[in-house]
This record gives C-alpha cells, sequence and structure tokens, in this order.
C-alpha cells in the first residue's frame, strides 16, 4: 500500500491575509508532515504557485488586491489542475457554488475543526492520485 | 406634580399629531374627520387634505359591505386588528397594518384607524437580519484563531501541559463552541424572522421523523436511566411540512426534555385533533412555572433554571422552533403544573390538502410576476382511474416518485415549486407560455407513461395532465388562484 498518498514532505501552499491563522495552521500542517509556503494574497500566491510548485494549495476567499477566487480561477485558466481548497467565512449555499465553480476541489467553513482541515487534505490528494492513475 | 386635565389633554394631542402612526378618525358612513401628520406623509396627501375624504377613496378594497363588518366588530369588541392595503396619492399602494378602535364622543362615534406601514417594517427587519449576519460572520474569523490556538496548547503541539492547565484551557474550549452554536442559532432566528428561509415543504409522515428524533437520542436517555418513548396512533401521519426543519423542532424538544430530567420518563405522543396534528413531548423534569409558559420562547430566556446536565444551551432553540411552526402556519406552546410537575410542550401543525400547500407557495412567485406582467404555468399532472373503481392511495406512492423524477428531469431548476399530492404532482413553471407547458408536461407523461407501463395497468390508472396559465386564463390573480383546480368545462 506504498501507494497511498501521504502528507509527508507534501508541498503545501498557504494563502490568506490574517497572520494569525496562517501562522497557527503552518504549525498545525507542519505537525502533518507538510513542506509549507505561505502568502498574503492572490497576488503573493500566484508567485509562490510558480516559484514552489506546490502540490497542494489551502486558500482564503476574501483577501485584498487579488482575491481567492480569481487567484484560483487564474491557475485553472491556465491549465493549472493543482488540488485546491478555500477557506471560507460565510458557508451559504451560493458562496460554496460560486468557490467549486472557481475550479476548487473542495472548501471548508470558518470556524473549522484542524481536524477535519488535515482529513480533507488527504482525500483531496488521494482522490488526485486516483484520477492521475 | 402630576399633570392637571388641560395639561394631559394638551399632551395627548402631542401625541396624536407627532407619533410616527399614521391615524385617521372616520363616521360610520366613511367619511374622515381627522388625520394626523403621519397619516398625510404615509398616504403623500397635503396635511388636511384628507379631512372630507371617503374612506373607500384611500382604501380600494374597503367596500361599503367590509366597513359596516367593520363597524360591527369594533361596537361589539372595542377593537379590531388587520393588515390591509391603503393607496397613497399618486395611486400607489400602501401595505398597512391597521388598529381599528371605536372613539365614543358626546355627540357622535367615530372609528379611529391607527395604521402603520409593514413596508417599513420588514425593511427594518431586513437591516437588522443583515447586520446579525454580518457580525456573526465578522466573529467566525477570530473565532478560529482562538480555537486553534487552544487545541495546539490542548494537543501537546506547543509542548507539555499540566493537568490544570489542561483543565482551563478544557473549559475555554467549551465556552468557544457554545459561543459557535449561539451564533450559528442568531444566524438562524435572523434567516427564520425576515421570512428568508424558503421551507422544502413535502408530504412526509411526522410518526416516521419523531422515531428517527427518539432513536438518536435513546443512547444519550438510556445512559442516564431515563426512559424515552413515541406513541403514535396507527397508519401514518401524513402532513406537509419541511423534513429538516421538524427534525430540527423535535430534536429541540426532546433534547431540553432530557437536559430538564432527572429521573422518570420523556414520551412523545402523536395525535390528530380538530383537523390538526399535534404532538406532545412531556417528561417527568423539573417543570415550568406559569409565569414563563410563554417566556421560555423569548430570545435568551431560559427561566432560570440549571441543567442537570451541566450543559448550557443557546437560549434561542425555543425561539426558533416557534419561527419554523410559524412558517409551516402552526403553533408551539408549553404546558406545566409548576415546578417540579414535569412539563409538556406541545406543537400542532394544520392539515392542509396538497392543492392548499401548492396555493399558498404559489401566491407570493404569481405576485412576483403580476408585478412585472410576466407570466407563469402550472401543470397539473394527475393519476386517475380508467374506470369508476376506487384507488388505494397507498399504492401511488412509487408511480409519484417516478413521475416526480421524471419531471425534474425535464425541468432540472430547484426555483420551480413541485408539490407532491396523494394522486398528483403539481408543478410551477415561471416565465412559460402555455405552448411551452405543454410540450414539457407532453414530454413528461411520455417518458413517465412508458416507465410505468405495467404498474398503470395493473392498478387500472391513466396519467393526464391539465396546463393553467397566467394572465391567459385568470388575468386576475386571485381568480387564478381560486381556480387552479377546477376543471374547464
Amino acid at each position: 500500500m506504498s501507494d497511498v498518498p501521504t502528507p509527508q514532505g507534501c508541498r503545501l501552499l498557504l494563502v490568506d491575509d490574517d497572520p494569525m491563522i496562517v501562522e497557527l495552521l503552518t504549525l498545525r500542517l507542519q505537525k502533518h508532515g507538510y513542506e509549507v509556503r505561505t502568502a498574503r494574497d492572490g497576488e503573493e500566491g500566484y508567485e509562490a504557485a510558480k516559484a514552489f510548485n506546490p502540490q497542494i494549495i489551502v486558500c482564503d476567499v476574501v483577501m485584498p488586491r487579488v482575491d481567492g477566487l480569481t487567484f484560483c480561477r487564474r491557475l485553472r485558466a491556465e491549465k493549472n489542475n493543482v488540488p485546491f481548497l478555500f477557506l471560507t467565512a460565510k458557508g451559504q449555499p451560493r458562496e460554496k457554488v460560486e468557490v467549486l465553480s472557481a475550479g476548487a476541489d473542495d472548501y471548508l467553513v470558518k470556524p473549522f475543526d484542524p481536524q477535519e482541515l488535515a482529513a480533507r487534505l488527504t482525500a483531496i490528494l488521494r482522490a488526485g492520485r486516483n484520477k492521475t492513475l | 406634580m402630576p399633570l392637571s386635565a388641560d395639561e394631559f389633554r394638551a399632551f395627548t394631542s402631542l401625541i396624536a399629531e407627532k407619533t410616527t402612526d399614521g391615524i385617521l378618525c372616520a363616521d360610520s358612513g366613511g367619511k374622515v374627520w381627522h388625520a394626523n401628520e403621519s397619516a398625510a406623509r404615509l398616504l403623500h396627501y397635503e396635511p388636511h387634505a384628507l379631512i372630507e375624504k371617503d374612506i373607500y377613496a384611500l382604501a380600494p378594497e374597503m367596500l361599503p359591505a367590509l366597513w359596516k363588518e367593520l363597524w360591527k366588530e369594533i361596537r361589539s369588541s372595542g377593537a379590531f386588528a388587520f393588515e390591509f392595503q391603503l393607496r397613497g396619492k399618486g395611486g400607489q399602494d400602501v401595505q398597512v397594518e391597521i388598529a381599528a378602535h371605536r372613539l365614543p364622543l358626546a355627540t357622535r362615534e367615530l372609528a379611529c384607524l391607527v395604521f402603520r406601514d409593514v413596508e417599513e417594517r420588514k425593511r427594518l427587519q431586513n437591516l437588522q437580519q443583515e447586520f446579525v449576519s454580518n457580525v456573526s460572520h465578522e466573529l467566525r474569523t477570530p473565532m478560529t484563531v482562538i480555537r486553534e490556538g487552544i487545541s495546539q496548547v490542548l494537543e501537546g503541539l506547543r509542548g507539555d501541559i499540566n493537568d490544570a492547565q489542561n483543565r482551563a484551557l478544557s473549559l475555554a474550549m467549551s465556552g468557544i463552541e457554545r459561543m459557535g452554536r449561539i451564533i450559528n442559532d442568531l444566524l438562524d432566528i435572523s434567516k427564520i424572522e425576515s421570512g428568508k428561509v424558503p421551507l422544502k415543504r413535502e408530504r412526509l409522515d411526522l410518526s416516521t421523523i419523531a422515531r428517527e428524533v427518539a432513536g438518536s437520542f435513546q443512547g444519550m436517555a438510556e445512559a442516564r436511566g431515563l426512559d424515552l418513548r413515541v406513541t403514535t396512533p396507527a397508519g401514518t401521519l401524513m402532513v406537509y411540512a419541511d423534513r429538516d426543519r421538524m427534525t430540527q423542532v423535535l430534536t429541540n424538544l426532546v433534547g431540553n426534555s432530557l437536559k430538564f430530567t432527572e429521573k422518570g420518563h420523556i414520551q412523545i405522543e402523536l395525535f390528530t385533533r380538530n383537523g390538526e396534528v399535534e404532538c406532545a413531548v412531556r417528561d417527568t423534569g423539573i417543570g415550568i412555572m406559569p409565569d414563563d409558559l410563554e417566556k421560555i420562547f423569548a430570545k435568551f430566556e431560559q427561566a432560570g433554571s440549571v441543567a442537570f446536565t451541566g450543559e448550557k444551551g443557546t437560549g434561542l432553540g425555543l425561539s426558533i422552533s416557534r419561527g419554523i411552526l410559524e412558517l409551516h402556519k402552526g403553533r408551539i406552546w408549553a404546558e406545566s403544573r409548576g415546578r417540579g410537575q414535569g412539563s409538556e410542550m406541545r406543537f400542532a401543525l394544520p392539515r392542509q390538502s396538497g392543492q392548499d400547500v401548492f396555493r399558498d407557495g404559489l401566491a407570493p412567485v404569481l405576485h412576483a410576476v403580476a408585478r412585472r406582467s410576466g407570466t407563469l404555468s402550472t401543470i397539473s399532472f394527475r393519476f386517475a382511474p380508467q374506470d369508476k373503481n376506487e384507488v388505494d392511495l397507498t399504492r401511488l406512492a412509487p408511480l409519484l416518485d417516478t413521475l416526480e423524477q421524471s419531471i425534474r428531469r425535464e425541468r432540472d431548476r430547484m426555483k420551480d415549486l413541485l408539490v407532491v399530492d396523494v394522486d398528483a404532482i403539481y408543478v410551477a413553471l415561471e416565465s412559460t407560455v402555455k405552448k411551452e407547458a405543454a410540450r414539457l408536461a407532453e414530454l413528461v407523461c411520455t417518458g413517465a407513461r412508458q416507465e410505468l407501463a405495467s404498474a398503470l395497468l395493473t392498478l387500472g390508472l391513466a396519467l393526464h395532465y391539465e396546463i393553467k396559465t397566467f394572465p391567459e386564463e385568470h388575468g386576475d390573480e386571485k381568480m387564478y388562484l381560486t381556480h387552479l383546480f377546477t376543471e374547464r368545462h
């Protein structure tokens, strides 16, 4: 079962404008084994996506300069299909539709359970692995 | 010094002039003899221009017979409240809530109509709802930070902690979790109160839901040595209700009973009475003081009791339940013989027919369509016996399921209204002319007839449809709704 994807050494890009969230989640995700790179908005995130070539992206929706939806659409327009999970604050049906149709694979509504975030990331990685097989 | 009679008169006339409510005084013949500033403002008239106007001119729906009824009512009971439409100077309709009072004077008697713009109240309610929803969303992000920070320390991600520290942080964590529940409930109640909750009403068996909810609490009840049971009449108890919302109400009531009952039992009983389906959740718990029976439905009111489970609720559960029942045109209330006497939470749902539920749902949609001079079609699909035989309605359920699927396939639009009756399905399609509706109905029926061929044959049934289009059939909204289900000859 060596094919089951693990977060160990997986390159993860975390994009959020809230430094507190970034600090806390970075530690949490590192403990799970991810190699974490962070960015503060969609613009920085886009640069980091180029330079760091992440295997998964966790991203806030509302951010200054370039928001999460624009960032995600931009990646998809360039045929970059990196697994993408949104962190949203509202959780209303309309917003859910919006983030998914921007090209995201999944989303979590704040305040979320960190265990759930970890579990969902693993699930997305697994699904991605199956797709490419 | 208290006000003298003259001073008091000056005071009351000031209030009558300056209050934000409109006030009109009219005689039994319908002539207006006094109107305050707000009445003129709300109806867009110059001050004093309302004097000697006819009430019939100010309220197009006020017919002389109705005015007579109103007088009869205020003469017998003194006052009478209702919602009505008044007409402003420019011909615009103003939706108002009116309280009519009898004003007996020395030589004559007048009807005093105190009214308030409903739209204004609704606008304020929307503002409030928006505010609550914004605040709740803003609170979510800092809550995420607090929760994650604490849980990292609790899990040892930030190094070892001792038992006392663990205890303090565990308490902080349960406080945060409760805050999360309050925020969610606040969002929920503000949506319910502003009428922004679209109910997904379907024909369902309330007994099944009661048993499901009881089942989910069975473990907890057993652990606390409480007997939890459900009593239902034989057969099913069908109501048109939103499944998730009814589950929410029952979960709330049973959860409350468990919290406030130390020993004995909790019983959920369902029955029908006076054309309504009633549900009673009875317990042998701490009971409710008579003064608190109504208060417990107010927001953040917890009647000062501490739960045996030590758990604190959000204080919004019963307000939410009441809101949900009101959206269903039902009622909810509490009964108890007092402290230590156990309590009984009751709710009642009207037993509406599928046609009534469809009309209820259609009325606002139709109103919006009429306002923008749009068009709308309704299709009634019905399974009818081939000959004069009676049909066993219970055997129709799987056929209706298939038919519904086939309708949804042809028209996959969630906002279209669809109601499943015992032998029929009614659909409303906005912006759909008769020809288009007929095409859709034909497609649906052809598909369903093929799929159900053998079942229809066995049961001796045929599938028919009928289309009524607004404004083609009846240009008038009320007429359209009234004649929605009458056969055309």
